[in-house]
């Protein structure tokens, strides 16, 4: 487990926001860069740009707050669906699932508050999986 | 006319058919609604058409919540609290004056229908353009508004005026009026009242040099605030144990003001322009703001308050109580004022203090907004222990000062909440920004209650009701158990929603002036 103090998480949070502007970006891109059978961590990576650590520390955050959902297979089953990681997986349906999932949970009200932001349970549980799959 | 008190010989009688105690807002409003009717008018201001401390002083009374002071929150003068008021114009909503059963002592016993033409006569006092205060009516350029859900969010409208300061605004057009006096410097000290306790026979003025004179007057308008009103109600007590109107003890009660907490900030997900009619403040020539809040759906739905949120003060980085803090004390200093709660401000700045260096550096060198911050302001439930009583101290004129005891609740906090998250839903559903909520209002505590900004939205403390049992004032704005005192006045509203008061105080004023005129014209002014 990895404790994060103020001053750290602050700056985690900071980079959290560069991340949520930098995802359409992603998504945009990835068709031209389709999943490879590199599993959850490579694919993580592309959504993210390479730019993995403060997703990190947001979904550690969330986790704390959510012990119960602390298994990577669960996560992956809801950030996914039946949308498996692997070698052929159509990217453009797998991003449309994530925008999808986060436009569902906005329209719900389905919130996750951390550290005051408030975001989409499916955005929280993206940046979860990040933790569990890139651990320090 | 326009005269000063030292004018007129001590021990005067002075006559008049209607009498109007107080010149703020209210009070310039009747009289010029009055003006050129044939009848004689009398409007007694205790300052003049200068700020003077010594006045001032006789403001001084004692907030228990410590967080203002009542001295500072209003002015006495010609021209009252416009003085300094920030011109923000809006009309209350059309659930604010329904009974709604989640909010305790809700409802008036008047609806918006029977204020909506007051509210477009009263339009043209403040400078600004014809009534209209939906966004749908304004012309935003290429950057339309965005399409809310209207289950959870409404747009809310102000329109800004200069703001107009009613005193030099309209002290010409009195000074010139024929029925119409003005007498500065004349404290109404009593109001008196005749032998069977119904009928006000008359007022007494004093000036701080101890010189005296009285106001017999057909009809007599209390427009001094919502706190002074109720302290001359309360202290005119002689003949009416309790002090006028005050026989179910009701006088001083369901003291509202509007809470303004820093709500959190918005960061944005897309290009700062899409948000342009939400931070800009100029659309067709015309200086407005546009916010958001619950739709009356919303409201009924979570049980809530009305609510408003705005943008205020672009983030280079990101929301933060330091920058916050930092910037109200900036914005006080920049008047030459200390902020009531000012240690607590830079309590906040130095525990935030690298946020707030980094925010200032890029205000400074960067320039690109990412964000604003999010103020509220909120509706108050209507709390009858919310009240102003008297104190044993005495002003220089004698009068008791003021106590004002009261407290903003779980219910206030908890609106302020849901308003933060629907606009967070709403952001996020159309994928514009992020929210951040200020973590105080997810306490389940009173700390979010003890670092909020306010702006002397006086109201509540002489409501009105359609039965003398549960309000002060009835739908005309007449004392219950008095045939010839009204008020005109933010004190007779039940309740408040997030409007800033001004506009509805004057479209109430001249209801009242109409009512006025229709008794005078059938012989009824003094309706004993």
């Amino acid at each position: 487990m990895i404790h994060f103090g103020r001053r750290q998480f602050c700056k985690a949070r900071r980079r959290l926001l560069a991340g949520l502007v930098s995802l359409p970006v992603a998504i945009v891109a990835w068709p031209k860069s389709p999943f490879r059978s590199d599993g959850i961590a490579s694919a993580l990576r592309r959504v993210f740009n390479d730019s993995i650590d403060h997703q990190v520390a947001i979904g550690h955050r969330y986790l704390a707050q959510e012990p119960g959902e602390a298994s990577r297979q669960w996560l992956a089953g809801q950030v996914c669906g039946d949308l498996s990681m692997s070698a052929g997986v159509p990217a453009q349906a797998l991003l449309v699932r994530l925008r999808s999932l986060r436009h569902d949970d906005f329209c719900r009200g389905d919130l996750v508050e951390i550290d005051g932001w408030l975001l989409a349970r499916s955005e929280a549980r993206l940046f979860a999986l990040a933790a569990l799959s890139f651990p320090a | 006319m326009l005269a000063r008190f030292a004018e007129i010989q001590s021990g005067s009688q002075l006559a008049a058919d209607v009498c109007i105690i107080g010149g703020g807002p209210a009070g310039i409003t009747i009289a010029r609604e009055l003006t050129g009717t044939g009848l004689s008018v009398l409007l007694v201001e205790s300052g003049g058409l200068e700020f003077d401390k010594e006045t001032q002083n006789l403001y001084r009374g004692v907030n228990e919540r410590g967080d203002f002071s009542l001295h500072k929150s209003r002015f006495r003068l010609f021209g009252g609290t416009s003085y300094v008021w920030g011109g923000w114009c809006a009309p209350l909503d059309e659930q604010d004056f329904e009974s709604r059963p989640w909010v305790p002592n809700s409802g008036w016993p008047i609806s918006k229908e029977d204020i909506d033409p007051f509210y477009r006569r009263a339009q043209s006092l403040f400078e600004i353009d014809r009534y209209r205060y939906q966004v749908e009516e304004w012309d935003f350029g290429s950057t339309p508004v965005f399409s809310l859900d209207p289950d959870k969010l409404a747009h809310r409208m102000w329109q800004i005026s200069p703001p107009t300061e009613f005193g030099p605004v309209y002290v010409d057009q009195l000074r010139k009026s024929e029925n119409v006096r003005v007498l500065l410097y004349a404290n109404v000290t009593k109001v008196s009242v005749d032998p069977d306790g119904s009928s006000i026979s008359g007022v007494t003025l004093r000036d701080l040099n101890g010189r005296e004179a009285r106001v017999s007057a057909a009809a007599y308008v209390l427009a001094c605030g919502g706190i002074e009103t109720t302290r001359l109600l309360l202290t005119s007590g002689q003949e009416a144990p309790g002090g006028l109107g005050n026989t179910e003890g009701l006088v001083g009660r369901y003291f509202m003001e509007h809470p303004h907490p820093d709500a959190g900030g918005v960061i944005f997900t897309t290009a700062a322009e899409d948000f342009r009619p939400y931070y800009e403040k100029e659309f067709e020539s015309r200086n407005i703001v546009v916010g958001l809040g619950p739709s009356a759906d919303a409201q009924r739905r979570l049980g809530i308050l009305n609510c408003s949120v705005a943008f205020h003060g672009p983030l280079y980085h990101e929301p933060s109580a330091g920058m916050d803090s930092a910037l109200k004390l900036s914005r006080a200093l920049e008047h030459w004022q200390w902020p009531d709660n000012a240690g607590a401000h830079i309590a906040t700045v130095l525990r935030d203090l690298d946020d707030v260096l980094r925010e200032s550096y890029l205000r400074a060198t960067d320039g690109k907004i990412r964000g604003f911050g999010l103020i509220a302001r909120t509706e108050v439930a209507p709390n009858p222990d919310n009240r102003i009583t008297l104190t044993s101290d005495r002003d220089e004129l004698g009068m008791p000062r003021v106590r004002l005891d009261w407290s903003v609740g779980e219910l206030e906090r908890v609106t302020v909440e849901e308003t933060v998250n629907l606009v967070a839903q709403e952001f996020g559903r159309l994928g514009v920004g992020r929210v951040q909520i200020n973590q105080l209002l997810l306490e389940n505590d009173d700390r979010w209650s003890r670092n909020l900004s306010w702006f002397g939205h006086h109201m509540g403390t002489t409501r009105m009701s359609d039965s003398p049992g549960q309000g002060v004032v009835d739908t005309n704005c007449k004392v219950f158990g008095t045939s010839n005192l009204y008020v005109a006045s933010s004190s007779v509203f039940p309740t408040c929603g997030y409007a800033n008061p001004t506009l509805t105080i004057a479209a109430l004023a001249i209801r009242l002036a109409d009512h006025l005129k229709v008794l005078a014209k059938s012989d009824r002014l003094r309706e004993s």
